[in-house]
């Protein structure tokens, strides 16, 4: 017999060596990697079982279903249907997917496989290979926000310009050791300074620096600030109204302004402060998580109310009656009141 | 067809490896869906547990084990009431809006806890014989000192009389606290005091007991780390009052159900005693980080 005639007769014998030598190789690797037990299923009374203690006493997935849904179900199954609209509405493109790629690789090197999957599990993916998708999603939610902000920047965010001031600030200061601190009988601070000669001149030193046009802040602040700051040419970064924790004179002079403007001397507790202060462009700001949080906090649930009012534009059908009341109840219910006044 | 099923089987082993997955009786029913996905109670289902539900589970679990040991449960849920109402009593109703939403939700979590206690003094009560060995309690009045020669002063005052045991180490200096109280061998003593007591076999005063510990520290200076090891000496003195257990067994078993026994290993005793099993994989893996699960 050739060896075509025995192929063809023991065909059979051949598959199943292959299925049993990848059986071998799945399971073992399964148990080295994870070193737990399999267990096995069961099914009482037609229902697939989760656990079983004492004779008569069976837990069904069905009521694991129902218990997990009384605590989360609505927002879990919100947040399913938000990825889905979310997908549709920004494409995965190359770059997004590298860019994922590179959190990913930052993240694995930071932070250890345990601590990766808990943080997976509680923003609802499951495992650390789950990592790629929830960086993937995360660039997209981002993606979507700046173009929802830019796309309607009157309606949601130059409320928030003119509430907030958002500016970076930077200041020279000149520590004055003998500061005496005078509450007044309306609550305010006044400050009584007793100035050294030498902080006397150096204060006359940066006024005089200042109005060399051809020294920049920055410079006059690394030769003469006090600040910790005076290593970065006196930059405190971007500052907000809601977010900033500065002293009141301070917080006072630096949100009145203008773009470029420099202060004159202000007065704390700490000393004589010049400030001045650069406003970023909007496009800047979208590059700022800080400022995207504090559009958010002005903007409650506004990604998710924009993006559910799509679901007809994507041909998506809600079908779960609890699904359609939730979204009703938390979100559209404002929409929907006012498009009721609208029609009265 | 002999094959066929052969191969099927084979298959089946294949799938096998990765743990059972306990589905839904219903779980095709559809959440939403769209023009190319359908999103349904499964996907939610599967969604859902992919956060720790083990809390749940051992909510259920003692629920399950109460109604099997017949631990009382209207019993059990007037007495969470009548505390709830004693709450209130004394001002902490608004706490108690705040912190758990209100009454029912109140009432709901502290249940689960007021089983459980019970669920520990039933098993302290009936593992007596197995937690005197366990736990090996002694009566003793236990001090240390910085010092050999005070701890010496100390003992020989004592034996002689001069005062009690409480009243010469508070006046010696000593920060311990010498009353008399259960120790276990799962409290923290010294080794070299376990030890020690371990050998006594009456009533009694021990010798003094010196206990060195080491500790390392680095210092560093503009030119170099040093690395330091302090040993410090503390000396005690035991006055073992009673090995007996038995004679106070009330109080040691009031200690277990009180303080010396964890809500794990009770947990794990009924579960050992009521054959408890689970068939998901993902609950399995879930409980037994810290349960003894089959």
């Amino acid at each position: 017999m050739n060896y075509k005639e025995l192929i063809k007769k023991y065909w059979f014998v051949g598959v199943v060596a292959i299925l049993f030598v990848v059986f071998l190789v799945v399971y073992s690797k399964e148990t080295i990697k994870t070193k737990e037990i399999k267990v096995s299923g069961l099914t009482h009374d037609g229902k697939d079982v989760v656990y079983k203690i004492g004779n008569d006493k069976y837990f069904y997935a069905d009521d694991l279903y129902n218990e997990l849904y009384n605590l989360t179900g609505n927002s879990a199954a919100f947040n399913s249907l938000f990825q889905v609209l979310l997908n549709k509405e920004i494409e995965t493109t190359d770059e997004l997917k590298t860019q994922a790629a590179n959190q990913v690789a930052g993240i694995l090197q930071t932070y250890d496989e345990e601590t990766i999957a808990s943080a997976m599990a509680q923003a609802g993916y499951s495992g650390v290979d789950a990592l790629q998708n929830y960086c993937l999603d995360s660039l997209k939610y981002t993606a979507y926000m700046k173009k929802l902000y830019t796309d309607n920047y009157d309606a949601y965010v130059a409320p928030v310009m003119e509430a907030e001031a958002p500016r970076n600030i930077s200041h020279i200061l000149i520590k004055v050791q003998d500061v005496e601190t005078i509450t007044n009988d309306d609550g305010t601070e006044t400050y009584k300074y007793n100035p050294t000669q030498e902080e006397t001149d150096k204060l006359n030193a940066v006024l005089e620096k200042l109005k060399d046009s051809s020294v920049s802040f920055a410079e006059i602040a690394t030769e003469y600030s006090d600040d910790t700051s005076a290593s970065s040419g006196g930059e405190l970064g971007l500052s907000m109204k809601s977010t900033s924790n500065f002293v009141q004179p301070f917080a006072d002079a630096a949100f009145a302004l203008k773009d470029g403007e420099i202060s004159g001397v202000v007065e704390t507790t700490y000393g004589y402060h010049i400030i001045t202060v650069t406003i970023p462009t909007f496009e800047e700001l979208l590059e700022n998580n800080d400022f995207l949080q504090v559009l958010a906090q002005y903007n409650v649930n506004v990604d998710a109310k924009t993006l559910v009012a799509k679901t007809d534009e994507y041909g998506i059908e809600i079908v779960d009656d609890n699904l359609k009341k939730f979204i009703d109840e938390n979100l559209l219910a404002e929409q929907k009141a006012e498009e009721n006044a609208e029609a009265e | 067809m002999k094959k066929i099923i052969i191969a099927v089987l084979l298959i089946a082993l294949l799938t096998g490896c990765s743990g059972a997955n306990a589905k839904l009786s219903n779980g095709n029913e559809v959440i939403f869906k769209t023009n190319d996905k359908t999103f349904t109670k499964a996907d939610l289902y599967e969604a859902m547990k992919s956060n720790d539900y083990s809390s749940i589970i051992i909510t259920k679990l003692i629920d399950a084990i109460a109604e099997i040991e017949e631990i009382n449960l209207d019993e059990v849920k007037k007495e969470v009431e009548t505390s709830y109402d004693e709450m209130v009593e004394q001002g902490y109703e608004s706490y108690i809006a705040y912190y758990y939403g209100g009454k029912d939700t109140y009432i709901s979590q502290m249940l689960s806890s007021a089983i459980l206690e019970k669920l520990t003094e039933s098993y302290a009560d009936n593992n007596y014989e197995d937690l005197k060995k366990e736990f090996a309690p002694f009566k003793a009045q236990i001090a240390y000192f910085n010092d050999e020669e005070t701890a010496n002063k100390v003992l020989e005052a004592t034996k002689a009389n001069e005062k009690t045991f409480e009243t010469l180490v508070a006046e010696n200096g000593s920060s311990s606290d010498a009353t008399e109280q259960i120790y276990t061998d799962n409290s923290d003593l010294p080794v070299e005091v376990k030890e020690a007591i371990s050998k006594m076999n009456e009533a009694g005063y021990s010798d003094v007991i010196i206990s060195t510990t080491y500790q390392s520290s680095t210092t560093t200076d503009t030119t170099a780390q040093t690395d330091q090891t302090v040993e410090t000496n503390k000396y005690y003195v035991v006055n073992l009052v009673n090995k007996d257990v038995d004679s106070f067994k009330d109080e040691f078993v009031e200690l277990l159900k009180t303080s010396l026994l964890d809500s794990t290993k009770v947990i794990n005793f009924y579960l050992a005693k009521h054959d408890f099993k689970v068939y998901d994989q993902k609950t399995y893996d879930l409980l037994s980080k810290n349960y003894e699960v089959k």
